[in-house]
């Protein structure tokens, strides 16, 4: 396994590496602001709209790996379909967690921040989108992990280069060793993302779990 | 500002709270309502700030009806718990409510309710006391014509609780604000208020009325509004 892994490194790890990561990042991003932005504005504005939740929940409720596919067929072999594949499925765990903490916001602190003086966009800013990205972090982490599975996937079905890819066509020739070291690579890339994702989200975010933030940094 | 609150009438659906009320608020003076656990005390500051709007009846600010967003920018409120925004430092929480023109700057603030060396931590950071200062922080840095406090030194511990009534007494006197004060503790009530307000009846349907001014006796006062209350409570105690 180890000598089939310097092989690798060799040869298209680095590339591999590269273009999955960068697959997940844009993913993720694109999901992020869409994911807070929507949540904010269902969980704020649109919620007596039941239609447009209800609606968003129908496309959760499909799973995007039957989504693969379609997006493959429409959209061709293209990077554009596999980031958006990622982002569909990024998007949903974000929307929801951000829906649900806008929905539970404390009356009080709501009413607070009206009568001091938080209206219009300095609401938005000051207040709704702290609070958005305050109640969407288990979601964020969440779409990490679905991130790399969708990653996997598209990859899989038709790419030239990634882990995803790499593993797809081991498991195709039956290259054990291989396919393994493949799957180790991105379960430390899942478990790497989810560690930069929480120290970014603690050094930018403190407020949240600032006392947890000194007895350690999970 | 005078507040005169005619015949109103609220309910929380079936919970039938206040009906057909009628009271005024003195301008420039600080004016306690008290009343049984449940009594709508809180629901008529609410109803002032216009988070409440009333089912009948009006109320008005100098003669005049405000509706909620012009009430909001001359009223003040200090919340039973802590409305603080967990994402804001103690100084950025007074920074942004603070308006332009105020005498104190944000600092100045920090160091008048105590919390110079805590002006960078979070609320998760402080104790209820040490947000309950910061609440009376966020006041002094707003110029509002009317303020309204639900239980403000509850949290406190009994030498913030002097401190800041001390202070706020001082503010009080310096600014004249309209302040209603909402409190379960009569000697607290009676410590810093000119007009007692007992709410009466279930739903409320009365004000028994106490002018403060030039009372000596302060302990006999004490006493008839503990007996009333207890009547209250008494009377009402199975709903």
């Amino acid at each position: 396994m180890g000598v089939k892994f310097v092989d690798w490194l060799y040869s298209s790890f680095f590339i591999d590496f590269s273009f999955t990561l960068l697959r997940v990042i844009l993913g993720f991003i694109i999901a992020l602001f869409l994911g807070v932005l929507t949540g904010i504005l269902t969980g704020k504005y649109f919620f007596e709209f039941k239609g447009v939740i209800s609606g968003l929940n129908y496309l959760r409720a499909i799973t995007p790996v039957a989504l693969a596919p379609i997006f493959l067929i429409i959209l061709g072999v293209s990077e554009f379909s596999k980031i958006l594949l990622v982002s569909w499925g990024a998007f949903f765990p974000i929307w929801i967690s951000t829906h649900i903490g806008i929905r539970a916001l404390n009356l009080d602190l709501v009413i607070s921040s009206k009568l001091n003086g938080l209206t219009g966009f300095k609401a938005f800013t000051n207040f709704y989108l702290p609070a958005a990205i305050s109640s969407s972090y288990s979601g964020m982490r969440v779409a990490i992990g679905i991130s790399y599975i969708l990653v996997f996937i598209s990859e899989s079905l038709g790419a030239n280069y990634g882990v995803g890819y790499r593993l797809g066509n081991y498991y195709d020739t039956i290259q054990t060793p291989q396919m393994m070291n493949a799957l180790i690579v991105l379960g430390i890339m899942g478990l790497f993302s989810d560690k930069i994702f929480t120290y970014i989200y603690n050094y930018y975010f403190p407020w949240k779990n600032i006392k947890r933030i000194n007895e350690d940094n999970n | 500002m005078r507040i005169t609150i005619k015949d109103i009438s609220f309910d929380y659906g079936l919970n039938e709270v206040l009906k057909d009320l009628s009271f005024n608020i003195e301008s420039k003076e600080v004016t306690s309502i008290i009343g049984i656990s449940g009594s709508g005390k809180s629901t008529i500051l609410k109803l002032i700030a216009g988070l409440h709007e009333p089912k009948f009846g009006s109320i008005n600010f100098n003669g005049q009806k405000k509706t909620a967003s012009t009430r909001f920018e001359n009223i003040s409120y200090i919340f039973q718990n802590s409305t603080l925004l967990p994402w804001k430092t103690v100084l950025q929480n007074i920074e942004i409510s603070k308006v332009e023109n105020t005498p104190l700057n944000s600092n100045e603030i920090c160091k008048l309710i105590g919390l110079e060396d805590f002006m960078h931590f979070y609320p998760s950071q402080l104790s209820g006391g040490m947000k309950q200062r910061v609440e009376f922080g966020r006041i002094l840095g707003r110029q509002s014509k009317i303020l309204l406090m639900d239980e403000p030194f509850s949290n406190l511990d009994v030498h913030y609780r002097k401190y800041l009534k001390d202070l706020f007494r001082e503010i009080q006197a310096l600014k004249g604000t309209t302040t209603i004060l909402v409190s379960h503790n009569i000697d607290e009530v009676l410590s810093v208020s000119r007009f007692i307000k007992i709410l009466l009846g279930r739903p409320v349907n009365k004000i028994l009325e106490f002018d403060l001014l030039g009372l000596i006796n302060k302990e006999k006062i004490k006493e008839d509004i503990t007996n009333i209350l207890l009547e209250e409570f008494k009377k009402y105690r199975k709903i």
